[in-house]
């Protein structure tokens, strides 16, 4: 049985004021139970993208359905079927935790046993007991963040809608909170997250949206994205320092024409198209065969696996785990 | 019905929980008052109430205006707590609920106008403590705290309306002195009218204030209920209309 259209999304265009263009005509289907993840680097769209999703900004152009509900006219009754869980963590400092839940609890219209109920059952599952007694102000920051996502789902949505939500996390509250999405998306539900980890995002996320200057540039699984847009990178280090440069890399050139080469000291970089025919092992014969024709001993070789950011890099000239920086404009003008 | 109160009960509780974290402000909102009573009421003792009858002192004629200044300060102030919210990003996430706006904007202004009825007692207190010779008899009583309430409720909302629309502490303690102090000093609350000049009394006349210290003043100085189409219903108008205006705003904000 074919899942169901969750969000449809076309022609959606926002601008900022001062004409800043953060989404250019955005089409996207998402259907229910999947786990998708949004990526691009700082400024891209990834948060407005979402926060379009869950209705709090309006759009000039372009029409939104969630849940087959015009998202712009039923925006109170998708306030029961959506939670969008901000980047910043919106909690009150002067309230406890217990509190926060209880206060919740009543906005969503939850009351007597079933509130209570619901409140435990949070306590548990994101391990709040120690501390949801105390006023919020005295929490860590992966404390907060804990608290901060109970309260997301407090009403149990069935869209949860989550900006970086482990930017404050450790690598155990990390852990942590990828088990929490997969057994929350187990539940029925679907979950779309903006994070700029990309390795949970390729593990965990049964769909990869990337995003740059607001145009919606890949919408696919990660190992589609990543075997069609990821470049092969092989690193040769030598054992000495690499003379008569020119003469290796024109006849590396030769053999590997659309290949991108560098070198830098010792070593040289080589990143290269995975077509069909593309071979790890007769590349890296290839290229120990012609160091050995120029009597270079080679000290170490390594493949980097193909990655999401290498992917993001190559379609867009941009990291995305580095902020928006100069040389990362440097980059995408030398290519 | 259920989900009504619900809301109601969970926004007041939470602004009385908050109240009572800062003692400072609570404090401070009963100092203040304490203050202008002994300044003012032993600055202006020998003061001649052309208008009063002889045996009452200037002390029992400024008790009822402190106390509705009391009233209108703590008003005033009331949207500092949105902002707060605003500012930590909480207020865009009770939007995000489907807890209906003006229930929520019910609940905080039912929390701040307890609390300032409550301060209101406190100063009527402190002003017999301090000798004023006050009565307190239940229907005029009764009938001032229904007037100092709805006044209350509307100095409240527009403390919430100008919160929700200028979305910072600066903007809004701007609002609070430019409004506080003339409304004060426009009002029958520290003078009679009939002892201001001209201009100033016909003012005062129509300054909610007045009316507001007018009504404390029958009650507690003469045991009296003013007729209520005067009294009490231009400032239940004010309410609603002030109402009116915070919850609609607060249920069209887009804050992100």
């Amino acid at each position: 049985m074919q899942a169901a259209t969750l969000i449809n999304l076309q022609g959606i265009c926002k601008t900022y004021p001062k004409g800043i263009i953060a989404l250019k005509s955005i089409n996207l289907k998402i259907t229910e139970r999947e786990i998708v993840g949004i990526v691009g680097a700082n400024g891209s769209g990834k948060s407005t993208l979402l926060k379009v999703i869950a209705g709090t900004l309006e759009v000039e152009q372009g029409s939104s359905e969630i849940f087959q509900l015009n998202a712009q006219k039923n925006t109170e009754k998708l306030k029961k079927l959506i939670s969008y869980v901000n980047q910043d963590r919106a909690l009150d400092p002067e309230m406890t935790g217990k509190e926060m839940l209880c206060y919740f609890s009543a906005l969503y219209g939850l009351s007597g046993k079933i509130a209570e109920q619901r409140q435990k059952k949070l306590i548990d599952t994101f391990e709040l007991d120690e501390f949801i007694t105390r006023r919020v102000k005295t929490y860590s920051g992966g404390q907060a963040q804990r608290l901060h996502l109970a309260i997301g789902v407090i009403h149990q949505p069935k869209l949860l809608l989550l900006d970086e939500p482990t930017s404050a996390l450790d690598p155990a509250g990390k852990s942590f909170f990828w088990d929490f999405i997969q057994s929350y998306q187990q539940q029925g539900n679907s979950i779309i997250i903006v994070s700029h980890e990309l390795e949970p995002v390729r593990q965990f996320c049964t769909r990869v949206l990337l995003i740059d200057k607001g145009r919606l540039i890949a919408n696919d699984t990660a190992d589609n994205i990543i075997h069609s847009y990821a470049k092969a990178v092989l690193y040769i280090k030598t054992t000495s320092k690499l003379k008569q440069n020119d003469n290796i890399k024109h006849s590396m050139q030769q053999l590997f024409a659309s290949a991108d080469i560098q070198f830098k000291g010792q070593t040289v970089r080589l990143e290269i198209e995975q077509t069909k025919d593309f071979n790890q092992s007769s590349v890296l014969a290839t290229i120990l065969k012609l160091f050995q024709e120029y009597q270079l001993a080679v000290a170490e070789c390594r493949w980097e696996e193909p990655s999401l950011e290498n992917a993001y890099f190559n379609l867009t000239g941009f990291n995305i785990s580095a902020p928006v920086a100069k040389n990362n404009k440097k980059k995408r003008k030398a290519r | 019905m259920k989900l009504y109160c619900l809301v109601i009960l969970a926004v007041f509780k939470r602004t009385w929980i908050k109240t009572i974290r800062r003692p400072v402000a609570l404090t401070f909102s009963l100092v203040q008052p304490l203050l202008w009573m002994l300044f003012f009421g032993f600055l202006f003792q020998r003061y001649s109430l052309d208008e009063m009858p002889p045996e009452i002192q200037y002390l029992d004629f400024l008790v009822p205006g402190v106390c509705s200044m009391t009233v209108l300060f703590g008003a005033s102030q009331s949207g500092i707590e949105l902002i707060r919210d605003m500012q930590n990003r909480f207020l865009a996430r009770i939007i995000a609920t489907p807890a209906p706006k003006s229930l929520i904007m019910g609940g905080k202004i039912s929390a701040d106008v307890s609390r300032l009825i409550i301060q209101a007692c406190l100063v009527l207190l402190l002003g017999v403590a301090l000798g004023a010779k006050l009565h307190f008899n239940a229907w005029p009583l009764f009938h001032m705290i229904i007037s100092l309430a709805l006044f209350g409720i509307a100095f409240c909302s527009l403390s919430c309306w100008i919160a929700l629309k200028a979305r910072s502490q600066e903007n809004m303690a701007t609002f609070v002195h430019l409004v506080n102090m003339p409304m004060l000093f426009t009002s029958t609350a520290l003078v009679p009218s009939k002892q201001m000049p001209d201009w100033l009394a016909v003012v005062a006349q129509f300054n909610p204030l007045s009316l507001v210290v007018n009504n404390s003043r029958a009650a507690l100085l003469f045991s009296e209920t003013p007729v209520l189409k005067t009294s009490l219903l231009p400032l239940l108008i004010m309410a609603g209309i002030l109402f009116l205006m915070a919850a609609t705003t607060l249920r069209s904000s887009k804050i992100n």
